[in-house]
């Protein structure tokens, strides 16, 4: 792997938040790239590089949430970016979703990437509920237009974050940064299972292949320890957020699991680990088990786990025992997120997926075309 | 010659037609009755509603028995829904008698054996249609009859359905009373209509476009070398003009039936395309180029999701006839010009032959597979053992 070069390519606001985080996070990372409609943000690093596209028609005033715009100035602005394509082998594109500049730009280097015969993986954030439908269902849109153009899609749904938080805990300031060194976190650990090779290793097309099994939504979780105990990272991993106390992970239809250690990481702290999260959840859900021994990683141990999502949004499958509150699945799978989006006449009918995209949905939206509205005859 | 009238009925998406032929001395097929109502209860070819479904059978039945002037007792159904698959299956048997060369026995033998192919319980087989035999190592004989050698091969294209799906349709039948007497793949039947001997063949792709469903049959080599149904249709592009419009079901259709169209015209541009008011609802415009290319990217796809199938089987190359397109969708403005783009081999519209009688019925591509289950159901109960490919037909009869 590692002769194979990697691009990372942040877009917009959330784009440059993240990229940020994980430069600093990160030492060696790979080659960043911001793409944005506004000027360089100021504090980013300099190890980032910057394109600003739709200069002369946008003024670097950002795209005012349009994602007919940002499609526009990235299709413009392709020539720019096609150098920096070359030699890529492969290529994590990151995009708050929901906006004009990422929502729209994203699947048009996704697919201008796999054109050239790049690996692509998208990684889309979908905004917090109070920033309204609209936001939503255009994220949802954007999603699903980026599942269609990259090889695989990773979906990180920040409502999650919140939902069961006390009020208190809900501070704002501390709700934003926690979303951006989430997907900082989630990029940093998609580097690193991707560039290390395992004692078991997890390659590209095993993490492709999860994700256009399920409903092709995708996410993925990290935690990590330095206690003694590996087990404590288990314990950890289950208890975030984004796995809604492990629903997310009953409904799923399947898992991929890396475990990265140190020196010191055994084959029983392996088990441990595996049968912790078993204790808690269907296994026959885990296809995949990678094992990464980093001598860098002294005495700390770091899980990841990616997570096809199951498309059934029915009632709660029997919750494991001891488990308290039994919330149902309906509930926090948040109905209708992508299942539904814009399958209009098709709802009630079951859905024709063809290589992983659900041909109910228009091709329009999946390509990511924009399209204008209706107007009244009169104007 | 006189015959029984024949019936074929086909349960759409998108309409239920019915309609009554006969054979004429020379060969043609007089079509005498035909029976049509919009469908209810049937999306992307599946039965989601069987009372209306029932309900629309009964109109088409009816409609036809009065203009045909016949008491309609068994049809000849035309299904695209349920499901339906294809694989290949071979089958090999030791010549009996290595010195008199295969016999009609043996020919018998291994086509009873490629016939059997292990399905999952609820699926249920619709064809199996004889392709190519081997002698020993030679392989691609056509008929095989008195060649010299010890092993007999076939491969048996087998055409399957979900049990349960087809069944919905046999039901709706029995319902009214009627029975059922075959059952058959639309694009088969389409093929059986529009496609001529040359056609076969050099080699052709037929697409049978369909409201709820795509069907597609490949002639290549002189046999027919896959087909396989998308539960992908124009029903979808009206879905697409509804959704990326905001606009009704019953307002896109008329959108698509009357501005839309799979190829970009020159100055469409900058055009827009003005909806008139209905009751509740008010006059409105769209974009031209915005209508285009929500059509242009749900055919393209359509076409692309078949393309990349054959491409894949290598059988792309041997398309010489090109690709004929017949079924509703056929209707759709530019859409040989959108096939062609993507196929890159020249698309023309089918057209049924051989057929005289009531017109409308056998002008448009739209009645190619009703009208070729007329023809199927013909040759079958004369039995008649014309050779060639459909030498090799079986037929399954459902729900009896």
């Amino acid at each position: 792997m590692q002769d194979q070069q990697i691009l990372f390519i942040g877009l917009g606001d959330a784009g440059g938040r993240s990229l940020t985080q994980l430069a600093r996070d990160q030492p060696d990372h790979p080659r960043l790239i911001l793409i944005d409609t506004m000027d360089r943000p100021s504090q980013l690093p300099e190890c980032i590089d910057f394109l600003r596209i739709g200069a002369k028609e946008l003024r670097a005033q950002g795209t005012g949430g349009d994602p007919r715009l940002g499609h526009k100035a990235m299709t413009e602005a392709m020539p720019g970016l096609r150098p920096l394509l070359q030699h890529v082998s492969m290529l994590v594109l990151f995009a708050g979703l929901g906006g004009g500049t990422g929502t729209g730009a994203a699947p048009v280097i996704l697919s201008e990437a796999r054109r050239q015969g790049i690996l692509t993986l998208g990684i889309g954030s979908l905004p917090f509920d109070f920033e309204g439908p609209r936001r939503l269902k255009k994220a949802e849109h954007g999603f699903l237009a980026m599942q269609e153009a990259a090889d695989g899609a990773i979906c990180l749904p920040h409502q999650r974050l919140v939902t069961g938080l006390p009020p208190e805990g809900l501070n704002a300031a501390k709700i934003f940064r926690q979303a951006d060194q989430l997907v900082a976190q989630c990029l940093q650990s998609l580097w690193q299972v991707l560039t290390r090779r395992g004692v078991i290793n997890v390659a590209f097309n095993d993490l492709c292949t999860l994700m256009r099994s399920g409903s092709g939504r995708c996410l993925m979780v990290c935690a990590e320890t330095a206690a003694a105990d590996k087990k404590t990272a288990a314990i950890k991993l289950m208890r975030h957020p984004l796995l809604e106390d492990g629903a997310i992970w009953r409904a799923a239809h399947g898992c991929l699991l890396n475990i990265t250690g140190g020196e010191d990481l055994t084959l029983h702290d392996i088990r441990a680990i595996v049968e912790e999260l078993g204790s808690q959840l269907p296994m026959e859900r885990l296809m995949m088990t990678g094992v990464i021994c980093d001598g860098q990683l002294a005495q700390r141990t770091r899980l990841v786990l990616f997570v096809a999502e199951g498309s059934a949004i029915t009632k709660a499958s029997p919750a494991s025992p001891g488990a308290s509150d039994q919330k149902t699945i309906s509930k926090m799978v948040q109905p209708g997120l992508f299942d539904d989006a814009g399958r209009g006449r098709f709802k009630d009918v079951s859905p024709t997926v063809i290589h992983g995209s659900n041909l109910d949905i228009p091709a329009f939206i999946r390509r990511g075309i924009p399209i204008q509205k209706v107007r009244d005859a009169s104007s | 010659m006189a015959t029984l009238p024949v019936v074929a009925l086909e349960i759409g998406t998108a309409k239920v037609c019915t309609l009554v032929g006969e054979v004429r001395e020379d060969g043609n097929i007089l079509i005498t009755g035909i029976g049509q109502t919009p469908s209810f209860g049937v999306r992307k070819g599946q039965v989601v509603n069987l009372e209306k479904v029932v309900e629309c059978v009964r109109i088409a039945i009816q409609g036809a028995e009065e203009i045909g002037q016949v008491d309609i007792r068994e049809v000849n159904l035309v299904v695209a829904g349920g499901d339906i698959q294809s694989l290949v299956n071979p089958g090999c048997v030791p010549v009996f008698d290595a010195s008199l060369g295969v016999t009609q026995d043996d020919i018998s033998e291994v086509m009873q054996i490629a016939r059997t192919v292990n399905l999952p319980p609820d699926r249920e087989i619709l064809h199996s249609i004889a392709q190519k035999y081997s002698v020993d190592f030679q392989t691609g004989i056509l008929n095989p009859e008195k060649m010299q050698g010890s092993r007999l091969s076939l491969d048996m294209l087998i055409m399957h359905g979900s049990r349960s799906l087809l069944g919905h349709f046999v039901n709706a039948v029995h319902n009214l009373g009627l029975d059922v007497t075959d059952i058959a793949y639309a694009g088969l039947c389409a093929a059986l209509a529009t496609l001529t001997p040359e056609q076969k063949e050099c080699g052709a792709l037929l697409l049978d476009l369909g409201a709820g469903t795509t069907s597609y049959i490949v002639y290549a080599d002189e046999v027919i070398a896959d087909a396989g149904v998308l539960a992908v249709g124009g029903d979808h592009i009206t879905n697409d003009i509804a959704q990326g419009f905001n606009l009704p079901l019953k307002r896109a259709e008329n959108l698509k039936h009357n501005s839309g169209t799979a190829i970009l015209e020159e100055n469409a541009s900058f055009q827009r395309i003005t909806i008139p008011a209905e009751v509740g609802f008010s006059a409105c415009s769209v974009s031209a180029m915005d209508l285009y290319m929500i059509i242009y990217a749900r055919v393209e796809e359509i076409f692309m999701l078949v393309q990349q199938n054959l491409e894949k089987k290598g059988l792309l190359r041997q398309l010489g006839a090109g690709v004929i397109l017949t079924g509703g969708g056929a209707k759709l403005k530019g859409i040989t010009d959108a096939a062609e783009r993507v196929f890159d081999m020249p698309c023309a519209i089918g057209r049924p032959k051989n057929f005289s009688g009531m017109s409308n019925a056998y002008e448009g591509a739209e009645y190619a597979a009703p009208l070729g289950m007329i023809r199927y159901a013909l040759k079958n109960a004369r039995q008649a053992p014309d050779g060639g490919i459909w030498k090799g037909m079986f037929k399954k009869i459902m729900g009896r």
